[in-house]
């Protein structure tokens, strides 16, 4: 998807606020599209790693809300403050990039939700000083 | 020019230790000089890699040799440090600016550390705010294994326990006492498919290498030699691992500079960080084609004696334990024994060709941060 330098990040409670933006209602992970080679990346890179251009050359890229599971793991031993079990997982979103992250899964195990489709949600993470810090997961479609 | 391995020597591996940082890396050291049948005084330039020391380590190391003045390179490249002290070493050699080099690795990971994964990211970063861990990325790796090509659970305990089995000769290693396979597959979950027992332990330990020019290994008259026929150093590649690793790419630039192939290869020692570290490097040493390693283990290929490479036949890292600046030189150590055929009860037979594969991580965004690939030969 294209990118434009009017996006409306959602800022308040995100673990980085460069992350999520809202695009017609619908939220999607920000990227970075380099100008010069092309590469699609995220989160957005602060200069090309593949071609060296700098990072005026690197536009925000607005990517896809849904992909496919490639591999997942169940979390049962975490470092806090994170709470197992949780599901981390790789994430290839169509023509872009692969995105590490949570899904929301509870009750399936890995086995059971790679390959599925999953879609972005907006969730907490984690909690910081009595805070919910919201970030990106990737929702599994029944 | 051609370098060798004249001295290998370790202090055991072991849980917390009582003993200064500086007093286990200058034990492996006089270890290791020993054993090379020199003196502390013929050491030229020393290279220590470290990960969780404080600054300075090979200060300390030397300190405790009672060496001082010499050229000292500290070095960190994550768990590969140690065998990218080595390459440095072979580097100053190699350059000519000195004939014989001391190496050391050592860490106190489990003075440090309590049991349980190690936080390499915090939660600003991307990876650290989706909750990860260093066993959830073995545990993708493993699982995108068995969803695409049919391997289970048990294969990586299978591999647990062949290492932990062989620690169990290994004077030196931490973890004597070898499990059951049932005992491994009962263990707790630490990231699925991995149980507690296909991950490696912090440890703390030392080991030290002495190197030496061609032209000093002539007037030394030194026995057993072993020669490295190739050593390759690469940094992060940009990538994530489960489709590739710098491993495969640094094995075939070793292959060709030592104009030899896997089938060449006997003895292994690489990096079972967690068991899928083993299995995994199966398919990317070039030891059985993408997709086929569970096949590979499951003839038997990787134990001492199979018809394969015996690989981690020391016990690895699962059974070793891992401190990690000392992981690299064990490594070496190992491949070292098994060539000079004093390996005990887990010499591999017709040792002639050995390999040691060291990979560093941290930085999510990157493959591997640091992958080392070593040939010797004697």
């Amino acid at each position: 998807m294209s990118g434009n330098d009017s996006i409306e990040y959602i800022s308040e409670g995100v673990f980085r606020p460069d992350t999520l933006a809202r695009i017609d209602g619908q939220v999607h992970l920000v990227g970075s599209r380099c100008a010069a080679c092309g590469d699609l990346r995220f989160p957005r890179a602060l200069g090309c790693p593949v071609c060296h251009a700098p990072a005026d050359a690197l536009k925000p890229a607005i990517l896809p809300r849904a992909g496919h599971v490639v591999t997942a793991t169940r979390v049962e031993r975490a470092i806090a403050p994170f709470k197992p079990p949780y599901l981390l997982a790789y994430v290839q979103l169509p023509d872009g990039p692969r995105v590490f992250c949570q899904l929301v899964a509870p009750s399936l195990e890995p086995r059971d939700v790679i390959g599925k489709a999953c879609h972005l949600v907006v969730e907490r993470l984690y909690e910081k000083s009595g805070e919910d810090v919201l970030g990106y997961k990737l929702e599994v479609l029944a | 020019m051609k370098v060798a391995v004249l001295g290998a020597g370790q202090v055991p591996f072991t849980g917390p230790s009582p003993l200064a940082m500086g007093a286990l890396g200058a034990s492996a050291a006089r270890a290791a000089i020993l054993d090379a049948g020199l003196e502390v005084k013929d050491m030229q330039m020393a290279s220590v890699g470290s990960v969780y020391e404080h600054p300075s380590a090979g200060q300390r190391v030397l300190l405790h040799l009672g060496l001082n003045g010499i050229p000292l390179v500290n070095l960190e490249n994550a768990c590969a440090s140690g065998s990218a002290a080595a390459i440095e070493a072979m580097r100053w050699i190699q350059a000519g600016v000195v004939d014989v080099a001391l190496v050391v690795g050592v860490d106190k990971m489990a003075s440090h550390y309590s049991s349980g994964p190690i936080a390499l990211v915090n939660e600003t970063d991307v990876f650290g705010a989706q909750g990860f861990t260093v066993p959830a990325y073995f545990g993708l790796i493993a699982e995108k294994h068995m969803a695409d090509f049919g391997s289970t659970r048990e294969d990586f305990a299978t591999i647990a326990h062949k290492n932990r089995g062989y620690a169990a000769h290994n004077p030196d290693a931490r973890f004597r006492q070898a499990p059951s396979l049932e005992e491994i597959l009962a263990s707790p979950i630490i990231a699925s498919p991995l149980g507690k027992f296909d991950c490696c332990a912090n440890g703390d330990g030392a080991a030290a290498l002495v190197l030496a020019s061609e032209a000093f290994v002539a007037r030394s008259g030194a026995r057993q030699p072993v020669w490295i026929r190739a050593a390759e150093l690469g940094g992060g590649v940009l990538g994530d691992r489960l489709f590739d690793d710098p491993m495969t790419l640094l094995a075939n630039q070793a292959y060709e500079a030592a104009g030899l192939g896997p089938q060449d290869i006997q003895v292994v020692e690489c990096h079972d960080n967690f068991s899928v570290g083993e299995f995994e490097a199966y398919e990317r040493l070039g030891f059985c084609p993408h997709g086929e390693a569970h096949l590979y283990l499951r003839a038997g290929k990787s134990r001492i004696g199979g018809a394969g490479a015996a690989f981690n036949p020391s016990g690895g890292l699962l059974g070793r334990s891992h401190p990690a600046g000392a992981t690299g030189c064990v490594q070496i150590q190992s491949i070292v024994r098994q060539l000079r055929g004093q390996a005990g009860p887990l010499q591999h037979m017709d040792a002639r060709v050995g390999l040691v594969q060291t990979s560093g991580g941290g930085v999510m965004e990157l493959q591997s941060n640091a992958t080392t690939v070593m040939i010797f030969s004697l």
